[in-house]
C-alpha cells in the first residue's frame, strides 16, 4: 500500500474489505501520508473517525 | 420592547435546519427566543423590537438558506412625492418584510409575514398617515407600464417632429432676411402661426413643467424657454389679428427655442439606458434543465417545475438553478458572481450549508433541498431591487437648471421693470409698453439654450467610448465633478478578482528549477482555481512541463502524484498534517504572516519532506494605487474601501494604497445599506463595483460605475461602465467631466451674448432717439449667431486632449 496509484488498478477498503477501483471512486482520504480509498461515504467516515483501529485490527466486513 | 411573531418557515424538515437558523439568528443578536416545529415549519421567535424588526428576522432566515411564508400587497396609493414617508413608517413595523413605493407611479409593494401582520392593519396604518389607498392587480401594474411606455416612445416621435418643424420656421424666417422669399411668403404670419401652435401644443408637458416651478418659486431651465415661448406666442397672436399696431410677429422665435429644447431631449433620452427589459434578462441566470428527484429516480426538468421542498442534484461544473440547502454531498461551490471572491467556497451536507441560484458548482457532487425557487431567489431579488432603485433614482438639481433659473428672474425683472419704465417716465401708450415688456421676454430666451448642454453631453460621450467607458446616463458628467467621496469594491475592483501566484518559496537546499518544475508537472492535470493560477505562472515563466506519472486528487486536501522518481505532493497545511510533516518554525511564521493579509499560501512536499510554498493571492491592479492618489490629490475626495472580505485583508490593501476608511465583512444588501447612510449623512459617493453583490450598492450610490468585466447585473446597474476594465478610466472620467462642464457653461454664455446684446434694444433703448424697436430680423440674426456659436464651441471637444 505504500504507492497506492503504481499499476494496482484494484484496492481493499480498509474498513470493510470490498475491492475499490482507485480510479472510480470519489471516497478516498490521506492519513499518515497514504491515499486510503474507500466504497462509501460511510467506511470513508468510519474511517477518518478511528483510522488506527482499522489500520491495526484490518478490514472486517460488518455484519 | 420585547416582540414575540410567530412564523411559518418554508424549507425546513429536520431538525438540523433548525440549527442553522438558529446560528444565523443568534448572529443578529437581539433574538431572545426562536423556538420551531420542523415538520410544520411553524415558528415562535422572540426578539427586541427596538433593535431588530420583522424586516432583519426574515433576512437572518434567508441567510441561513430558507425562507418564510409572505403575502405580497399591492396598493394604489396618493403618495406623490412622499413615498418615504410611508416606506419609513412601515420598513420598521413588526409583519412587514419589504415595503416599496414606485414616486413614479404611486404604487406601493408591501411584503408581510401574514402571521404578524393583517393587510387590513397595513391599510389602516397608511390611512392614519393621511394617504388614500387602493387594491390593484398586478396585471393592473403591468398596463400601467406599458401605458409609460407607449407615452414615452410617443414623446419621443413629438420631440422629432418639434425640431423638423422648429428648424423649418427658423430657416424660413432666416432666408428671407438675406432676400430669400420661400414659397407663400405673403402668408408667413399665418403660417407661423400654424406651426408655432403645433410645437406649442407637442410640448405642452415641458410648458406645464416649466411654469409650474416657476410658480412654485423655483425656476429652472423649462420655466425660462415656456416662459419665453408662450409669451413670444401670445404676443405675435395679438399683433397679428391687430389688437397692437405697429408690432411684429416672432413666431419662429417660439417654435424656434422649442424646437432646439427637443432636440436636445431627444439627445438625452437616446443617451438614457433602458433599464428593466435588460435586468429581466438577467433572470436567465437560473433558467434551465434540473436533475429533480422523483420517488426513486433522478428525472430531468425545467427549472420553473421544481418546488420548494424537492431535492435536486448538481454536479460538477452544472449551475445551480435554485435556492437551498445542501442535504448530501459535499462540493466547492464558485460564488464569484455574487462576491465577487475568487476561490470556490465549501458547501457540505454536515453543516446544511445554503447555496444560491446563479452560482456554479466547481468540483464535487451535491445534492440540494429546494427552498427558494422563481420570483423568490435571492437572485431574484437583487434584479427587482436594482430595477425599482434605478426607476426612482432622485433627480439631483442640473448645472443648467442652477444657472438659467436666476436668469429667468432677471428677465421677469427687466419685464417688468421696462413696462412700468413706459407706462410710467416713458410716457409711452400702454400698447407699447406691453410690446417692449414682451420683447423682451421673447429675446432673452436663446435658441440653443435646450442643446447648449445634450451636445457637449454627447459629443463627450462618444470621446468616452474611446477611453474605455460608456456612459448611460446624460448626468453622468455633472454628477462626477459633485461625488465628494469613492468607494470602492476590493476584488475584481481594486484587485484583479482571480487568484495570481505571488511569490514561489522553495525551502532551504531545495534546487529553484527543480522545485518548479515538480510543481508545474503536477499542477498539469489540476482542474482547481489555485491549480489555474500556478499553472499561468508556469507558463509565464516558460516551463514546459510534462505529463505526470501518476496524478491523484484529493477534494480538500490537495494533490498527489510522482514523476521521474520523485512522489510529489501540493496542498494544504492540513495536507501536510496528515503527511505527518512538520513545517520548520520560522518558515511557518512567515506563512502565518502572508495569511494575515489575505493570502492563500499552498504547501509543497517532495519525496515526504516540506520543499517550500507557494503564496497565492489576489494581485492589487497596477493601476490602483495611480488612482487613489488622483482622486485623493486631484478630486480631493475622500476614499472607502467596502468589501465583504476579512478585516486584516481588507486593511492591508487600503494602507498600501492609501485608502482613507476600510468596511470589511460586508454582505450584499449591508453594502447598500452602508452607502444609503453615507448618503444620508450628506454624502455623494460615486460606488466602483463588479459583482452581483455590488448591484444594490452600485444603484444605491449617488454615481454607480461597474467594472466592464464584471457580472451582467453590475453592469446594468451602473450609470458608468468602464469597458476597457481599467481602473484609471476613472481619472479619464473626471478630466473628461471638467472638459464637458466647460463647455456647458460656455455654451450657455454663447447662448446669451447675442440675444443679450439686443435686450436693450427691446427694452427700447433706441425707440426714443431712433425710433427703432425691437425687429424679427435682429431676433432671427441673433438666433442663427448664437445656433452656430454654440455647435462650433461643442465640436471643439473632439480636439480636445485628456
Amino acid at each position: 500500500m505504500k504507492e497506492p496509484w503504481r499499476g494496482i488498478s484494484v484496492v481493499v477498503d480498509p474498513v470493510c474489505g470490498m475491492n475499490v477501483d482507485p480510479k472510480k471512486t470519489p471516497y478516498k482520504t490521506l492519513y499518515k501520508g497514504k491515499i486510503y480509498y474507500f466504497c462509501s461515504q460511510h467506511c470513508k467516515r468510519m474511517f477518518e473517525e478511528n483510522p488506527e483501529l482499522y489500520l491495526s485490527r484490518g478490514p472486517q466486513i460488518e455484519m | 420592547m420585547k416582540i414575540k411573531e410567530r412564523y411559518r418557515i418554508i424549507g425546513i424538515n429536520c431538525p438540523s435546519c433548525i440549527l442553522s437558523i438558529n446560528r444565523s439568528l443568534k448572529k443578529l443578536g437581539y433574538v431572545i427566543e426562536f423556538n420551531s416545529d420542523p415538520a410544520t415549519g411553524e415558528a415562535v421567535i422572540v426578539y427586541d423590537g427596538d433593535k431588530i424588526s420583522t424586516r432583519d428576522i426574515v433576512k437572518a432566515i434567508r441567510d441561513a438558506g430558507y425562507d418564510v411564508e409572505k403575502r405580497e400587497i399591492l396598493l394604489m396609493t396618493n403618495a406623490g412625492e412622499n413615498t418615504a414617508v410611508i416606506e419609513k413608517a412601515l420598513r420598521t413595523r413588526t409583519g412587514v418584510i419589504e415595503c416599496s413605493v414606485s414616486p413614479l407611479t404611486g404604487v406601493a409593494r408591501i411584503i408581510i409575514n401574514p402571521y404578524g401582520i393583517s393587510e387590513h392593519d397595513i391599510i389602516k396604518t397608511l390611512e392614519r398617515l393621511g394617504f388614500r389607498t387602493e387594491k390593484i392587480s398586478r396585471e393592473h401594474i403591468r398596463r400601467m407600464e406599458e401605458e409609460a411606455r407607449r407615452h414615452e416612445k410617443r414623446e419621443l416621435y413629438y420631440r422629432v417632429i418639434s425640431f423638423l418643424l422648429g428648424i423649418f420656421l427658423v430657416l424660413y424666417y432666416g432666408l428671407s432676411l438675406v432676400g430669400v422669399k420661400l414659397f407663400l411668403w405673403n402668408y408667413h404670419d399665418i403660417i407661423g402661426f400654424i406651426i408655432a401652435s403645433v410645437v406649442l401644443i407637442l410640448n405642452k408637458e415641458l410648458i406645464i413643467r416649466g411654469l409650474k416651478s416657476l410658480f412654485l418659486g423655483s425656476p429652472v431651465m423649462d420655466s425660462l424657454i415656456a416662459l419665453s415661448s408662450t409669451t413670444t406666442f401670445v404676443y405675435s397672436v395679438i399683433v397679428m389679428t391687430g389688437l397692437i399696431s405697429g408690432g411684429q410677429t416672432y413666431f419662429e422665435a417660439s417654435a424656434g427655442v422649442l424646437g432646439f429644447v427637443s432636440m436636445g431631449e431627444y439627445i438625452e433620452s437616446r443617451l438614457r439606458a433602458r433599464a428593466g427589459e435588460a435586468l429581466k434578462k438577467l433572470m436567465e441566470l437560473q433558467r434551465g434543465k434540473v436533475r429533480v428527484l422523483r420517488g426513486e429516480k433522478f428525472v430531468e426538468v425545467d427549472s420553473s417545475e421544481v418546488k420548494v421542498g424537492d431535492v435536486v442534484e448538481v454536479r460538477a461544473g452544472g449551475r445551480i438553478l435554485v435556492d437551498g440547502v445542501v442535504v448530501e454531498g459535499a462540493g466547492y461551490v464558485d460564488e464569484s458572481t455574487f462576491t465577487g471572491e475568487p476561490l470556490p467556497v465549501k458547501k457540505s451536507a454536515e453543516r446544511m450549508d445554503p447555496v444560491l441560484a446563479g452560482t456554479i458548482l466547481r468540483e464535487g457532487y451535491i445534492r440540494v433541498r429546494v427552498t427558494r425557487v422563481g420570483e423568490d431567489t435571492s437572485l431574484a431579488h437583487i434584479i427587482e431591487y436594482v430595477r425599482n432603485a434605478q426607476m426612482s433614482k432622485p433627480e439631483f438639481q442640473k448645472l443648467a437648471d442652477r444657472i438659467v433659473g436666476v436668469l429667468t428672474w432677471l428677465v421677469i425683472g427687466l419685464s417688468i421693470a421696462t413696462f412700468i419704465y413706459w407706462v410710467t417716465i416713458g410716457g409711452a401708450s400702454v400698447s407699447v409698453a406691453v410690446m417692449f415688456a414682451a420683447s423682451v421676454l421673447a429675446i432673452t430666451c436663446p435658441c440653443p439654450l435646450g442643446i447648449a448642454i445634450p451636445l457637449v453631453v454627447a459629443i463627450t460621450v462618444g470621446k468616452a467610448a474611446r477611453h474605455g467607458l460608456l456612459i448611460r446616463d446624460s448626468r453622468v458628467f455633472e454628477k462626477m465633478l459633485m461625488v465628494n467621496m469613492f468607494g470602492f469594491d476590493k476584488t475584481g475592483t481594486l484587485t484583479h478578482g482571480e487568484p495570481v501566484v505571488e511569490e514561489v518559496i522553495p525551502a532551504d537546499g531545495i534546487d529553484t528549477k527543480l522545485f518548479l518544475e515538480a510543481i508545474c508537472v503536477l499542477e498539469k492535470r489540476s482542474e482547481h482555481v489555485l491549480g489555474q493560477a500556478i499553472r499561468r505562472y508556469c507558463l509565464e515563466k516558460g516551463i514546459e512541463a510534462k505529463e505526470p506519472d501518476n496524478y491523484e486528487h484529493l477534494p480538500g486536501l490537495g494533490i498527489i502524484g510522482s514523476w521521474n522518481g520523485l512522489e510529489i505532493a501540493i496542498g494544504s497545511e492540513k495536507m501536510i498534517r496528515e503527511f505527518g510533516v512538520k513545517i520548520p518554525k520560522h518558515i511557518a511564521e512567515k506563512i502565518n504572516g502572508y495569511r494575515s493579509r489575505g493570502k492563500t499560501v499552498v504547501m509543497v512536499l517532495l519525496n515526504h519532506s516540506f520543499a517550500g510554498s507557494i503564496v497565492i493571492g489576489d494581485k492589487i491592479r497596477p493601476e490602483s494605487k495611480k488612482v487613489i492618489e488622483y482622486i485623493r490629490g486631484v478630486i480631493g475626495a475622500k476614499t472607502i474601501l467596502i468589501t465583504g472580505d476579512n478585516r486584516k485583508t481588507a486593511e492591508a490593501v487600503a494602507r498600501e494604497l492609501g485608502i482613507d476608511i476600510v468596511r470589511a465583512e460586508l454582505r450584499p444588501e449591508d453594502k447598500a445599506e452602508l452607502i444609503k447612510q453615507l448618503i444620508s449623512k450628506g454624502e455623494r459617493i460615486a460606488y466602483v463595483g463588479d459583482g452581483i453583490n455590488d448591484a444594490i450598492a452600485i444603484t444605491e450610490s449617488f454615481l454607480g460605475i461597474a467594472m466592464g468585466r464584471g457580472a451582467d447585473i453590475a453592469k446594468e446597474a451602473g450609470e458608468v461602465i468602464i469597458t476597457n476594465d481599467k481602473l484609471t478610466s476613472l481619472i479619464d472620467l473626471h478630466k473628461l467631466s471638467k472638459i464637458a462642464r466647460k463647455k456647458m457653461i460656455q455654451n450657455i454664455i454663447w447662448a446669451f451674448i447675442y440675444n443679450g446684446t439686443l435686450i436693450p434694444v427691446a427694452m427700447g433703448a433706441l425707440y426714443s432717439s431712433f425710433g427703432i424697436a425691437l425687429r424679427p430680423e435682429f431676433a432671427a440674426l441673433a438666433m442663427m449667431a448664437s445656433d452656430i456659436s454654440v455647435i462650433l464651441n461643442s465640436l471643439t471637444i473632439l480636439r480636445s486632449r485628456i
